[in-house]
C-alpha cells in the first residue's frame, strides 16, 4: 500500500502557471465531462479520443441503473455540447503519443490516424457504407462488439460525433489489393482520400487529464465458462448491445446460435475479477448492478424469460441500488449465491451451468438457453503506451496510478497530469462524472483563469407578434426507430397541409450535427419565424434544438417538439397505422402551439466571485480549498466549534493505512492558512434567500450575512441511534462501530475482550424504513476487525455478514488480507435469518444461523458491534433552499443521478460527499471537489443567462388578492401596495399561480392560456384546419 | 354493438414535466404497448392546469380528460399537485351535481420511473371512456355552465385561497371544503341566472326561481349580492315584483 506523506497534499495546490489550455485524453463520458467542466470555464481545451467517435462505452450501453434512463438519450446531448463548444478541439481518431515540459508548460504531441475520409467534407450520409463491397455484414463491429456488422468504410454509431465516416485499412479492398476505390466515386461530397497520412500535431498545454476508460475482460481465459467456444455464450457487453434498441437486433434479444428468442438466460458475476488465479484481484464495483440492470429491463421488458444471476455477493452499494436490486427481486430475477464451477453445451445449444449451492453444499445444475458473462473491467490495453507517452506509472493491475488512493484519486505521478474515471479504477458513471469535475477542479488550481472573452451574440431575428407565422417542420426517423414504425411519407405530405407551414423534411438523425446545419439552412432560405421538431422527447432534446435556431438569430422560444418517438412510435410499434395517425395530430398539436409562440428574453444575472460551502467535515473542507485556489472567497459554515467532521471519530482511511487525524489535521490546517477561505463555526444557516449569482445566506446567532454566487451542500450525515436494535440498549458490552473507533482510536479498546463479534447491515437493508446499504460499513468492518487483531492477535474476532461489499480500488485487497492473514472469521448470514442477539445477566449470547452447517451456531462474546448506517438530516436545509431530499435516507435528491450528480435542478446549488448519499472517503473527497468545479463555473462566468419562463402580471387586472402570493412554493411573488409583483429570479415557471388568479392576470409565457387551448383545440380536430 | 366497438375515445391529458410526462417517455423507452387515445399537452407541472382547460378540452370534441402530475411528496415544485387534486375534486362534485358522469375526468399519479404504470392509466381511462361511450350532446350546455362558474371572481377567490386557509390555526379542511362547494353550486346559479336574463330578458324573482330551479329566497340572496357587485340592475317593476337585467343589457 502507499505510503502516506502528508506534505504530498500540497501537489495541485501551488503557484499559478501561464498556459490556460488543457488536453484530456479520451472522449467518453468522464473526458467529456472533464472538457465540458473546463471549457464553460473559459479554459482551451484539446479533447482527444482515439476512437472514430467520442462517446465512449456509455455510447454502446442500452439503460443505466438504477434509473433505467436511456443511456443514449442522456449522453447524446452532452456529447452534441461537446462538439459544438467554441473551446474545445476535438482530436478524434488521434492519439497522444508525447508528452514534454512540466506542469503549466507541457507540449504534447497528438498522432491524427489516417481515417481517409476528409472530415471537413463528409456529411455522414453513409452512400459510401452501402456501396462498399465488403458490406455491411463484412466486418465485426468494433462498437458492438463482434455482436453486429460493419463495412469496411463505416460509422460506429448513429449518433456518432462528429459524424464522419472511418475507413478501416485493414479490412478495405483498396488497401489489401490496390483495386476497388467504389466508396470514392460514391462519394458526392468528395471526401475520400485514400492518400491520408499520419500527422503528429504539437499542442502547449498547461495540464493533462486522462480519461481513457477501461476495456471489457475477453473472458476466454475461463475456459469452464465456454466463452469463443460456445455460441450462446456472451459478455455483457454483448448482451447490452442486444438489448439497444439500436443495436444489431433492434433490441430484441436473440441468441446468437439460432435467432430464436431464450426463455432462460443466466449470468455469472466476477469473472475475471475477485481472483487473482482467475484474472483480476480486484472488484469490478459495476458488474453486479449491470447485471442486475440487464436482468430486470430484460424481464421488464419480456415477463415470461426467467433471468438468473450467480453471484458470491451483491454489491448494491451506491445511491438507489440496493432497492433496485429489491424490486428486480421483486419483479422475477432469481439471484443464486454461488461461484459456477463449469459450463457445457446441451445439442440444442443451451447451457447448463454446474454450481455448488452455498445453502446446502450441494452441487446443482442449472440450464439456460443463454449464458451472460459479467466480465471484469480491465486496464485498456493502450495504457502502458500511454503512460509511457505521458511518463506516469500504471498501478500493479495496470490502471494509472493515483497519488494516494483515499486522498489523491486524481493526481497521477506526474504533477500537471490528473486522472479521472475508470483509468485509475473500475468505477460507474456518477463516480466517473464526479471524478473528473474532480479532475477539471485540479487544473483550475493550477493554471490562470482564462480572460473573459465577450462571446459574439448573433444579432436576434425580431419576430413582430403580428407577422404571420411561418413555420418549419422537421420529422425525425431517428434511423428506423420511428420511420420503421410509421409512414414517415404519409406523416410528412399531412404536415405539409397545415396552415402556415412553409417548410417540412425528414431528418435520418434530427439531433446529429449534418441535421443542425440542415435546419439552420431551412430557416435561412425559407424565412422561418417557428421550427418544430417532431422527433424523441424535449426533455433530452429540446435545449439542442433551441441551441441551433438560436445560432442563426432566431429566439429559442420559437420552437416547439413534438414526441412522435417515445410517446408514439416506441409505444404503438406493432401498428403503423393508429402510429401515424396520432403522429400527425401530435405534430398537429405542436404547429398549432407553434404559431403563438412568443420570443422571450432570458435576461443576465451578475454572478457574485464568492461562494459559500455549508459543512466543514471533509468534503466541505476538499470543496472549499479547490474554490480557494482557484481564487475564489469561500466561507466555510460548520455547525460544531472544529473541522473535520466524522473524520474525527475515524482511526484509518480504509482502504489506505492513512491516519485520519492526520488528514483531517493536515486539511484544517490549509484551510486556516488560506487566506480565501474564511471559517464560520458552531453556527448554520438560519435563512437561505437568492437565486445563482445572488445568494444571502443568514447565520444563526451571527451579525454577518454572507453574500455568495453559488452554494455547496456538505452536510455529511449522521449515524443513526440504534436503541431498540440487538438489545443495544440492554448492554454496555452492546456497542456500535462510532463507539468502538473511539476505543480503538482513543486506546481505551478493553484489553479483556476475548472474543468480539460483529454485525452488519444493522438498521439499514431493510424492507420498510431504512432500505438503502450503508455503502461504508462492510470496509468499516474490515478495518476495524483488522484493528482489533493488530493490537491483540489472540482475539477472536467474527464478522457477520449478508454481502460483502468490498468494491472500491483496493478494497476487495484488503477484504483478502484481513481473511488471509489476521484470522478474522466471516460467517455470512440472509436477511431472513438474522442473527439473534440475547442478554443473559453479563452474559452475551449469540445465535447466528450456519448456513454450511445447516445449524444454528452459539457464540458467547465479550463485545458484540453493531455496524449501523448513517442518514441525512437535512429537511430544514432542503426546505431552506427549495430543493428535493429523498428517499429512505432523507440525502440531497441530485439533479440526475448518472450524469448530474453534483448539480441541483436548482442552478448555482452544488451537492457532495454524505450530503448525497453515504459514501467512503475517497468518493467524497472526488464528489467535494468536483462540487467545486462545478459551483466554480458560473463564478469563472462571471454572468449567466435566467429563466425566461417566469410568471408575469398585469397590474391592471390584478386586485391585490394575494393568492398567488400565497401559494408560490418559492416566495416569487409579493402584493405591493395592493399590486402583486413577480421576482423573476425566484420564479420557477411551475404556473400554479397563474391558474389560480381569480382574475386571469398572471400570465405564464410559453404556456399561456392561448396557446394551451390553441394545444386543446388542435388535439381535437378542432383548430389549425385540416 | 358494432358501432359502439368501433368507438375510439379522443383523451386529453395534461402531464406535468417532470414525472408524469417522464414516465411516458420511460413507457416508450420501455417500448410498453399501450392504447393511442391519449393526447398530451406537456405544462411544468400539474398545478398550472386551469379547471376551465379540462371543460375547453370536452367542449372541443374530447371524450375524456386526465390530469397526471407528480406524486405527493415528488412535485418538482413542491406542492403543485396539491392544488390540481383540489380543482379536481371540485370538478367531480360538480359532475356529479350537473348529472355528468364524473368517471369522464379522472386525476392521477405518474413517477419518472413508472413508465408501465403510465401505460396503465392510459389503457384502463382509455378502457373507461370507451365503455362510457362518446360524450353525450347534452353535456354542451352542463360544461358551460360549470366553466362560467368557475370563471367567476368569487369563487376562484375561494378555491386559491388554500394556503392561506390551512395555514396555523385556520380553517379545518372539511368546512372548507364544504364553504368551496355551497359558493361552486351558488356560482352555477348566478350563471344561470344570468342566462335566464339574457334570454328571456328583464325578469322577476319568480321566473328566475323556477328557471334556475331553487327556491325565491335564494334567487332574492343572488339578486342582492349580484347588484351590489353591479352585475345586475333594477329596470321597472311587474307583478308586484321588482324587474332585473343584467346591468347594460
Amino acid at each position: 500500500m502507499t505510503e502516506h506523506n502528508v506534505s504530498t497534499y500540497r501537489l495541485g495546490w501551488s503557484e499559478k502557471m501561464t498556459e490556460s489550455s488543457v488536453l484530456v485524453i479520451g472522449a467518453g463520458i468522464t473526458g467529456i465531462q472533464a472538457a465540458l467542466d473546463l471549457a464553460d470555464k473559459g479554459y482551451s481545451v484539446y479533447l482527444v479520443e482515439k476512437s472514430p467517435s467520442i462517446g465512449g462505452a456509455m455510447a454502446k450501453l442500452d439503460k443505466t441503473f438504477p434509473t433505467n434512463d436511456c443511456s443514449m438519450c442522456t449522453l447524446a446531448p452532452k456529447m452534441v455540447e461537446t462538439s459544438r463548444h467554441p473551446n474545445i478541439h476535438l482530436y478524434t481518431y488521434s492519439e497522444v503519443v508525447g508528452l514534454e515540459g512540466e506542469k503549466g508548460d507541457f507540449t504534447a504531441l497528438i498522432k491524427k490516424k489516417p481515417r481517409y475520409v476528409i472530415e471537413e467534407k463528409c456529411t455522414g450520409c453513409g452512400d459510401c457504407i452501402a456501396k462498399c463491397p465488403i458490406g455491411k455484414k463484412g466486418v465485426d463491429s468494433e462498437f458492438d462488439h463482434g455482436m453486429g456488422k460493419r463495412a469496411a468504410i463505416y460509422i460506429p454509431f448513429e449518433q456518432a460525433s462528429p459524424l464522419v465516416a472511418t475507413i478501416d485499412e485493414e479490412s478495405c479492398l483498396k488497401f489489401k489489393t490496390g483495386k476497388c476505390g467504389i466508396c470514392q466515386k460514391a462519394c458526392l461530397a468528395d471526401a475520400i482520400d485514400f492518400e491520408q497520412e499520419e500527422e503528429i500535431e504539437e499542442v502547449t498545454v498547461g495540464a493533462v487529464i486522462v480519461a481513457t476508460g477501461y476495456d471489457v475482460l475477453e473472458p476466454t481465459m475461463r475456459t469452464e465458462y465456454g466463452y469463443g467456444k460456445y455460441k450462446n455464450v456472451m459478455t455483457a457487453i454483448q448482451f447490452e448491445r442486444l438489448m439497444s434498441a439500436s443495436g444489431p437486433t433492434m433490441g430484441h434479444i436473440k441468441r446468437p446460435s439460432d435467432g430464436e428468442e431464450p426463455q432462460k438466460i443466466g449470468w455469472i458475476q466476477c469473472v475475471g475479477s475477485r481472483s487473482d488465479r482467475l484474472g483480476n484481484p480486484y472488484c469490478s464495483r459495476v458488474c453486479c448492478m449491470y447485471a442486475t440492470k440487464e436482468a430486470l429491463v430484460t424481464k421488464e421488458h419480456s415477463p415470461h424469460i426467467e433471468p438468473y444471476i450467480f453471484y458470491m455477493d451483491l454489491r448494491a452499494y451506491g445511491k438507489e441500488f440496493e432497492e433496485y436490486y429489491n424490486r428486480a427481486g421483486e419483479t422475477g430475477v432469481h439471484y443464486i449465491r454461488a461461484r459456477p464451477a463449469e459450463v457445457w453445451e446441451e445439442d440444442n445449444g443451451d447451457i447448463t451451468i454446474r454450481y455448488e449451492d452455498t445453502y446446502t453444499g450441494e452441487i446443482k445444475e442449472e440450464t439456460v438457453n443463454m449464458l451472460v458473462l459479467s466480465s471484469a473491467i480491465v486496464p485498456a490495453q493502450s495504457n502502458k503506451e500511454l503512460a509511457e507517452a505521458l511518463g506516469v506509472n500504471l498501478d500493479g493491475n495496470g490502471f494509472f496510478c493515483e497519488r494516494e488512493v483515499v486522498t489523491g484519486p486524481m493526481e497521477s505521478s506526474r504533477p500537471g497530469v490528473f486522472l479521472a474515471g475508470c483509468s485509475q479504477s473500475p468505477k460507474d458513471i456518477p463516480d466517473s462524472v464526479a471524478q473528473a469535475s474532480a479532475a477539471a477542479a485540479k487544473v483550475m488550481d493550477i493554471l490562470p483563469k482564462p480572460e473573459r472573452i465577450e462571446k459574439e451574440e448573433i444579432e436576434e431575428t425580431e419576430v413582430p407578434s403580428d407577422a404571420p407565422p411561418r413555420i418549419g417542420v422537421f420529422l425525425c426517423k431517428c434511423g428506423k426507430n420511428i420511420a420503421g414504425y410509421m409512414d414517415m411519407d404519409d406523416l410528412i405530405e399531412y404536415v405539409k397541409t397545415l396552415p402556415n407551414v412553409e417548410h417540412a423534411d425528414t431528418l435520418m438523425f434530427a439531433c446529429s450535427q449534418d441535421a443542425q446545419g440542415k435546419i439552420k439552412q431551412a430557416i435561412a432560405d425559407s424565412d422561418l419565424n417557428r421550427v418544430v421538431v417532431a422527433a424523441c422527447t424535449p426533455r433530452t432534446h429540446e435545449g439542442l434544438f433551441q441551441d441551433t435556431i438560436r445560432e442563426v438569430g432566431l429566439n429559442k422560444y420559437l420552437f416547439e417538439m413534438a414526441n412522435i418517438r417515445n410517446q408514439c412510435s416506441w409505444v404503438h410499434s406493432n401498428d403503423s397505422k393508429t402510429a401515424t395517425e396520432k403522429a400527425k395530430e401530435l405534430v398537429r398539436m405542436s404547429v398549432a402551439k407553434s404559431r403563438l409562440l412568443e420570443a422571450l428574453s432570458q435576461g443576465e444575472i451578475d454572478v457574485e466571485g464568492s461562494a459559500v460551502v455549508i459543512g466543514g467535515g471533509i468534503s466541505g473542507m476538499n470543496a472549499a480549498l479547490a474554490l480557494a485556489e482557484a481564487g475564489i472567497k469561500v466561507s466555510i459554515i460548520e455547525k460544531s466549534d472544529k473541522l473535520g467532521g466524522m473524520l474525527n471519530n475515524l482511526t484509518t482511511l480504509y482502504p489506505s493505512d492513512v491516519k485520519a487525524q492526520d488528514v483531517v489535521d493536515e486539511m484544517a490546517k490549509m484551510v486556516n492558512e488560506n487566506e480565501n477561505v474564511t471559517v464560520y463555526y458552531n453556527t448554520y444557516p438560519e435563512d437561505i434567500e437568492g437565486y445563482i449569482g445572488n445568494f444571502n445566506v443568514k447565520l444563526k446567532d451571527h451579525e454577518d450575512t454572507l453574500h455568495a454566487g453559488t452554494l455547496i451542500i456538505a452536510t455529511g450525515t449522521e449515524p443513526i441511534d440504534a436503541t431498540g436494535l440487538y438489545n443495544y440498549e440492554n448492554s454496555d458490552k452492546i456497542i456500535t462501530q462510532v463507539e468502538l473507533e473511539e476505543m480503538l482510536k482513543n486506546g481505551t479498546f478493553p484489553k479483556d475482550v476475548k472474543e468480539i463479534a460483529m454485525i452488519s447491515c444493522v438498521g439499514s437493508r431493510e424492507d420498510t424504513g431504512r432500505t438503502y446499504c450503508c455503502r461504508v460499513g462492510c470496509g468499516t468492518m474490515l478495518r476495524n476487525s483488522k484493528a482489533i487483531k493488530k493490537l491483540s492477535p489472540d482475539t477472536e474476532v467474527f464478522v457477520l455478514f449478508r454481502d460483502m461489499r468490498s468494491f472500491g480500488k483496493n478494497e476487495e485487497e484488503y477484504y483478502v488480507d484481513v481473511q488471509e492473514n489476521y484470522g478474522v472469521k466471516f460467517l455470512r448470514y440472509e436477511k431472513d435469518q438474522k442473527p439473534q442477539v440475547d442478554v443473559e445477566g453479563d452474559k452475551l449470547v449469540l445465535t447466528v444461523h450456519d448456513m454450511l452447517l445447516g445449524e444454528d451456531l452459539e457464540l458467547e462474546p465479550d463485545m458484540i458491534v453493531l455496524t449501523t448506517p448513517t442518514e441525512g438530516k437535512n429537511a430544514e436545509l432542503a426546505q431552506m433552499l427549495k430543493v428535493p431530499v429523498s428517499g429512505s435516507g432523507g440525502f440531497f435528491m441530485e439533479a440526475h443521478a448518472k450524469i448530474r450528480p453534483l448539480d441541483f435542478a436548482t442552478d448555482g446549488i452544488y451537492v457532495c460527499g454524505c450530503a448525497h448519499a453515504p459514501k467512503g472517503v475517497a468518493d467524497a473527497l472526488a464528489q467535494a471537489i468536483g462540487a467545486a468545479s462545478r459551483a466554480a463555473v458560473p463564478i469563472f462566468e462571471e454572468r449567466v443567462k435566467g429563466e425566461a419562463i417566469v410568471s408575469s402580471v398585469d397590474p391592471d387586472k390584478c386586485i391585490g388578492c394575494g393568492i398567488c402570493a400565497s401559494l408560490c412554493p418559492y416566495g416569487a411573488i409579493e402584493v405591493v401596495e395592493g399590486k402583486a409583483e413577480s421576482n423573476k429570479a425566484l420564479c420557477k415557471g411551475c404556473g400554479t399561480c397563474a391558474s389560480a388568479c381569480p382574475q386571469f392576470a398572471i400570465k405564464m409565457p410559453h404556456y399561456t392560456d392561448v396557446q394551451i387551448v390553441e394545444q386543446i383545440r388542435a388535439a381535437c380536430n378542432k383548430a389549425g384546419g385540416a | 354493438m358494432a358501432e359502439e366497438e368501433k368507438f375510439e375515445p379522443k383523451i386529453v391529458a395534461f402531464t406535468c414535466n417532470w414525472c408524469s410526462y417522464a414516465g411516458a417517455d420511460l413507457a416508450g423507452t420501455s417500448r410498453i404497448q399501450y392504447a393511442p387515445n391519449f393526447r398530451v399537452i406537456r405544462v411544468m407541472c400539474s398545478g398550472r392546469v386551469e379547471p376551465t382547460y379540462i371543460l375547453e378540452a370536452l367542449q372541443n370534441g374530447a371524450d375524456g380528460v386526465c390530469v397526471l402530475g407528480c406524486h405527493f411528496g415528488d412535485c418538482h415544485y413542491i406542492s403543485g399537485n396539491y392544488e390540481a387534486k383540489r380543482r379536481m375534486e371540485l370538478l367531480t362534485k360538480l359532475f356529479r351535481d350537473t348529472g355528468m358522469d364524473e368517471r369522464r375526468i379522472m386525476i392521477e399519479w405518474v413517477s419518472a420511473s413508472e413508465g408501465e404504470r403510465f401505460a396503465e392509466v392510459v389503457n384502463d381511462f382509455t378502457e373507461q371512456i370507451r365503455d362510457l361511450g362518446p360524450l353525450p350532446e347534452d353535456y354542451q350546455e352542463k360544461l358551460s355552465l360549470i366553466k362560467g362558474a368557475l370563471e367567476a371572481e368569487r369563487l376562484r377567490i375561494v378555491l386559491g385561497s388554500t394556503k392561506r386557509a390551512f395555514a396555523s390555526g385556520g380553517v379545518e379542511e372539511e368546512r372548507y371544503n364544504e364553504a368551496l362547494y355551497t359558493i361552486a353550486k351558488e356560482e352555477i346559479e348566478r350563471v344561470l341566472l344570468l342566462e335566464a336574463l339574457e334570454k328571456n330578458g328583464p325578469s322577476i324573482v319568480p321566473e328566475l326561481a323556477e328557471y334556475v330551479g331553487v327556491p325565491k329566497t335564494r334567487i332574492w340572496r343572488h339578486i342582492l349580492a349580484m347588484t351590489m357587485k353591479n352585475i345586475i340592475e333594477v329596470v321597472g317593476e311587474r307583478d308586484h315584483y321588482m324587474e332585473y337585467q343584467r346591468r347594460g343589457q
